[in-house]
Formats: C-alpha cells, sequence, structure tokens
C-alpha cells in the first residue's frame, strides 16, 4: 500500500464533487477552477482537470461559454446545469453523511 | 543561432524553438494518444492547448520572444505528464486494467524509417523485436513457395498505418509511452534529421525558388499544375514500387542460384562429382591433379582454387542481399579481406604453375630395341585386350580412350603409338622409344626410365600391351612411348584389327589410313609395306 497513491486516490475521488461546488457560487473559466483548486491543494498538476471537465460536461453536468480575453485566448467559462445542480445537491447530502460516518466511527468506542 | 518555428496555439501565434516544438507536438499527441474517444479527445487537446497558451503568454515579453526549451519543459510540468492526465480522465473503476493494458500495448505500424518497399517487414521486425530481414526473407521465399505472401504483403501495405509520430514509433518497438522515452527517441531522430541536413537544405532551396515561380502564376493553373504533379508523383511510386519488387525477385533468384554454386564449390573437392566430358564415375579435383604434382602442392591449389572461385561469387551474393534488403552495414575488414584473400590464391596458383613448369624444361628419351627371334617369315602383331578391359574396370577417370587415371590415384595409363618400318638386317626387331620431360636432362632421362611398357612374345605373335603405365609417384611429364617394329624386306607381318586404335602414320604404298591397315596383312617390299590380297 502506497501512502501518496491513496491519498491521490481520495484526492481524485472529491475532485469532481468539489468542481461542482466551486461552480455551484459563480460562473468561471478553466484557470480559475485551478486556481481554486491548486490554492486547496487539490490538484498537483493541472492537466487532469482537463479530462474531468470535459467528461462532466459530456455528462450533461456543466456547460460552457465562450467570453473574450483582452489577453490571450477566448475563454471558456463553465457553469452548472439543472442536472448539475440536483447532482450536486445528491453529493452533498452524501458528502455529508460520509463525514458523519467517518466522525462517528472515530469516535467508536 | 537557433531555428525556430512559428505556431498557432488556439490562434495565438508563438515563436518556438525547434526542439521545443519537437517536444511539446510528441506530448500533445502523446495524450490525444491516451483517448480513445477521438471527439473526446480533440476537446480535451483544445482545452490544454488554450491553456498552453495562457502559460506561454505569461512567460513571453519584448525581451524573451521565443519559447524556449526550458519554457516547454516548465510548462509540461505544470499540465502533468500524460499518463495522469489520461488516468484523470477515465472511470475509477476500469482505470488499473486501462494502465496496465496501455502500458504494455503495442502495436503494429509500418516503419518508414526502415523500408524497403512499405516499410511491412520493418514494422513487424519492430513489433516482435527482432531483425526485419527475417521477415522479407519469409516473404520472399512463401513468393517462390506460392506466390500468395504478396497479396499479404499488399494487405498490411493497406491495413496497417505508418508509425509518423515519436509516440508511435515508440508504440510500435512496445517501448513506454513516456516523456523520458519520446525525449530519447525525439534526439535520436534529431540526429537522424541533422545527418541529412546537406542535402535537405539543397532540396529546400529549390522548393523555395520552384515555389516563388509558382506563385506567380494563376491560381488555377497552380491547381491543376499540383494535381498533375500529384498524379505523376502516385504513379512514380507505384512504377518505383512495380521495378523495386522485380528486381527483389530476380535478385533473389541470383542469390539462391549463387548460395547453390557455393555450397557445390565447397564440396567439390571433397566429394566427387559427375561432370562431363568425363566418362567416369567419380574424381575429384585432387584426383585430377595428383599425376602432376605432390599431395601439399595439390592441397594448396584446391583450397586456392576454391578461394579463387568463391569469393567473387560469395561477394555477389553478399552484394545483392544487400540491395535486395537495402542493408546499411559497411565491413570494410572483411572486404579488404576477401580480396586479400582473392590476391593471395591467385598469387600461389600462378607461383605452383611456374614451379612445377620447371619441371618440363627438359626432354629425355629412353630407347631399347630387341631382335626377335622368330622362325617363320610372318609376324602377327595383337594387342593385349586384358589391358583394355582392366582399365575400363578400375580408372576414374578416361579421357578418350587416351589416357586413363586409376582409383585412389595410385597409377595413370596412357596409350602408346605404334609405327611398322623396314629393318635393315633379316629379323623383326621391336624398338621401344620412353619419351618424358623434366627439369634437367637427367631427371627427363629418369622419368622416361620410370615409364613402365612390356610386351610378349609366343611363338611368331607379338602381343603388345596398348598403353604404357606410370606409377604415381612418379609424375605426369608428358610422357610417351613409340613402339617401333622393324620388318625385314620380303616378310609379313599381320595387323590384328585390335592395333587399329595404337597405329599411328604407317606408310603404305597402298596410302590406306591407320584405320584401315588394321585387320589386314602386310608386305615389306622395297618401296614399304604393300598390302596382300586375301
Amino acid at each position: 500500500m502506497n501512502i501518496e497513491n491513496v491519498k491521490a486516490q481520495m484526492r481524485k475521488g472529491i475532485l469532481e464533487y468539489c468542481i461542482l461546488s466551486i461552480l455551484a457560487k459563480k460562473d468561471l473559466y478553466t484557470s480559475d477552477i485551478i486556481n481554486a483548486l491548486k490554492e486547496n491543494d487539490l490538484i498537483v498538476v493541472e492537466g487532469t482537470l482537463y479530462p474531468l471537465l470535459t467528461r462532466q460536461k459530456n455528462a450533461g453536468l456543466l456547460n460552457y461559454r465562450w467570453e473574450e480575453s483582452t489577453q490571450g485566448p477566448p475563454r471558456k467559462y463553465y457553469s452548472l446545469t439543472e442536472i448539475g445542480r440536483a447532482y450536486l445537491k445528491e453529493m452533498d447530502d452524501s458528502w455529508s453523511a460520509l463525514i458523519n460516518s467517518v466522525k462517528s466511527i472515530k469516535n467508536y468506542k | 543561432m537557433k531555428k525556430t518555428i512559428k505556431i498557432n496555439l488556439s490562434g495565438i501565434i508563438f515563436n518556438i524553438d525547434d526542439d521545443a516544438y519537437e517536444k511539446l507536438k510528441t506530448y500533445l499527441d502523446t495524450i490525444s494518444r491516451h483517448f480513445s474517444n477521438k471527439q473526446e479527445s480533440k476537446e480535451i487537446i483544445d482545452d490544454i492547448e488554450s491553456r498552453i497558451a495562457e502559460l506561454f503568454q505569461e512567460r513571453v515579453s519584448a525581451e524573451n520572444q521565443v519559447i524556449t526549451l526550458d519554457i516547454v519543459n516548465e510548462v509540461i510540468n505544470i499540465m502533468g505528464n500524460p499518463q495522469d492526465i489520461a488516468d484523470s480522465g477515465e472511470e475509477s473503476d476500469d482505470r488499473s486494467t486501462f494502465h496496465e493494458s496501455y502500458s504494455r500495448s503495442r502495436r503494429l505500424y509500418r516503419d518508414p524509417e526502415n523500408s524497403v518497399i512499405g516499410g511491412v517487414c520493418g514494422g513487424l521486425g519492430a513489433y516482435f523485436a527482432v531483425d526485419p530481414v527475417i521477415f522479407r526473407l519469409l516473404f520472399v521465399i512463401f513468393f517462390f513457395a506460392g506466390g500468395a505472401s504478396i497479396l499479404v504483403y499488399i494487405i498490411l501495405w493497406i491495413v496497417l498505418p505508418k508509425a509518423e509520430t515519436a509516440a508511435q514509433k515508440l508504440e510500435m518497438r512496445g517501448e513506454q509511452v513516456n516523456v523520458s522515452n519520446l525525449e530519447k527517441k525525439i534526439r535520436e531522430e534529431y540526429d537522424y534529421v541533422k545527418d541529412n541536413v546537406k542535402e535537405n537544405y539543397s532540396k529546400a532551396k529549390e522548393n523555395v525558388k520552384e515555389n516563388v515561380s509558382k506563385a506567380r502564376q494563376s491560381n488555377t493553373y497552380r491547381k491543376t499544375e499540383r494535381a498533375t504533379s500529384d498524379f505523376f508523383d502516385v504513379l512514380g511510386q507505384i512504377l518505383l514500387v512495380f521495378v523495386k519488387v522485380i528486381f527483389i525477385i530476380i535478385g533473389t533468384s541470383l542469390v539462391i542460384a549463387g548460395i547453390g554454386i557455393l555450397i557445390g564449390l565447397i564440396a567439390l573437392p571433397f566429394a566427387g562429382i559427375h561432370m562431363f566430358p568425363f566418362e567416369s564415375y567419380s574424381f575429384s579435383l585432387g584426383d585430377l591433379l595428383l599425376p602432376f604434382t605432390d599431395p601439399v602442392s595439390v592441397t594448396l591449389l584446391i583450397i586456392a582454387i576454391t578461394f579463387l572461385l568463391l569469393i567473387p561469387i560469395a561477394a555477389m551474393v553478399y552484394g545483392l542481399i544487400k540491395l535486395i534488403f537495402n542493408l546499411k552495414t559497411q565491413n570494410r575488414g572483411l572486404g579488404v579481406g576477401a580480396v586479400t584473400l582473392w590476391i593471395v590464391s591467385l598469387l600461389l596458383i600462378i607461383g605452383i604453375f611456374a614451379f612445377e613448369s620447371r619441371d618440363y624444361s627438359d626432354f629425355g628419351r629412353e630407347s631399347l630395341s630387341q631382335e626377335l627371334a622368330i622362325d617363320s617369315d610372318t609376324l602377327i602383331i595383337k594387342v593385349n585386350d586384358h589391358q583394355e578391359d582392366y582399365l575400363d574396370d578400375e580408372s576414374v577417370l578416361n579421357l578418350s580412350d587416351r589416357w586413363y587415371l586409376l582409383e585412389d590415384a595410385d597409377a595413370f595409363y596412357g596409350r602408346i603409338d605404334l609405327d611398322i618400318e623396314r629393318a635393315q638386317g633379316d629379323q623383326f626387331i621391336v624398338e621401344i622409344d620412353k619419351d618424358s620431360k623434366g627439369r634437367s636432362w637427367e631427371h627427363a632421362k629418369e622419368n622416361a626410365a620410370n615409364i613402365e611398357y612390356s610386351f610378349r612374345t609366343h611363338g611368331n605373335t607379338l602381343e603388345l600391351d596398348p598403353y604404357f603405365s606410370v606409377s604415381l609417384e612418379h609424375k605426369w611429364r608428358f610422357p610417351r612411348v613409340e613402339t617401333v617394329v622393324r620388318v625385314p624386306e620380303g616378310k609379313v607381318v599381320i595387323l590384328d584389327r585390335q592395333t587399329r586404335d595404337i597405329l599411328e602414320g604407317v606408310r603404305n604404298v597402298d596410302h590406306l589410313s591407320d584405320w584401315n591397315m588394321a585387320g589386314k596383312s602386310w608386305k615389306m617390299t622395297e618401296e614399304g609395306l604393300e598390302k596382300i590380297a586375301e
């Protein structure tokens, strides 16, 4: 059992949940999402994010629109769809349940 | 000074160093190859490209306008390695299987760097990690065996993709596609390109000139011209392949024939052969040479002759194989060695011949004269039949009944010449002249004395051996035996029919040929032999 591996697996599991959570507050473009995740040590390299975003978009959870940028190429702004919001709601619930479960396991006597 | 390339990343132009470009391209290619879904892959790559464009923009300034390899490396570090990017896109439960199957994956490609026709065999060789020559040989052999292999080849040619990118080339060889491997591969390719740089440069210059002149021409004209040139390009390619295939078929036949000759040559000194015009069952080159010289020289001669013939044929076969299979091996040592060996062989043969020729420089004769004690006035000359039968059975080599070589090369036999002349006295006389050559007069005389020849008399019959013999301890030095039977005037000689083979230039008043004189009775007169009517 490689501890780094396990940690990466845990991070990866909650990464999708985190992306949806970030986008729940406001629409963001890719680099913003990356910065937010990086600041919270959820990703190490940026490349891993793109396949996730594409998959979530293809699953109908996300939507995007193009916005011109004063500097650099046009930016892709992501937003949650209705399905995305419902999905996030469900994940919130199961996340809370999970936290509680872990807490109570730790306090188990 | 460094060459830079202009690239367009998400609509923004960057100047990028050549090596940096190669690395970036390989990186993006590798990522895109990780995704099975084409549509998804394109989208992800687009996103990644636009992010890389952003990162590049942050790193170029008025002073540093060019994207260097360092910048590319930095950006790749930020983006992460292709494996991780691919993993994150997959469902977590089948991730591990994907990972394993990916890292072990090997694909059949055609190898453009190692191609004779289409690179099919090169690709097969890379896939199975064996020398592609083996596959080429198999294809050629199966072509000769049934011809179906050519169809298989064409199908493979059509079906298999060409390995063009560095990642594909790695995959073709079954090496893991990771960045360090790619770097290695790219460096290899870079060196390969550098080697051809001069050639390419001159080509490029020509192309530029051509393009400039083309640009002056009208658009439509340009289009048609390009279409026709494309058409002729394709036609040329097809023709080229066709010629190559024919060349390979012809070349392979020559190679097979050459190998056959080589095997024959190697076997010649050791095994017996059947060869026109020798009516023998079997003899070897060694047996053939042994009457002339000593065994050591014979061995040397055989080796020298074998090399003399072997080396040019081997060189031809080797050259053909190299041409057919496009081998680029250069082995100077081998070539120099072969040429040296060939010259040494030639000199050895010349030397032995020169040395041996001394043994033929002088002439010697041993003569023997014997009166025949015969009461009768008639002499019957017969030929010893047993000797001819014996030679027919025991000889390994028969040169038109004139020379025989005995089995195991014990001795050789030569036919005598028989002449009939007038005797001075009133006695029948037999004269035997044994001639031979030698290093000196003495040696020649000695050699002549070593010629064995015999005849017998029974009553009034003279029985001659038709052949003299020389034992093989004494070598062949142009030995010759002439037997002269002297007949006194007024006496009669009866020539047996068998003597026709040995009679040589006998003068007679009837002017009959030797062949016709045999089997008849002759009387010696003042003018010479005269036929007695029966």
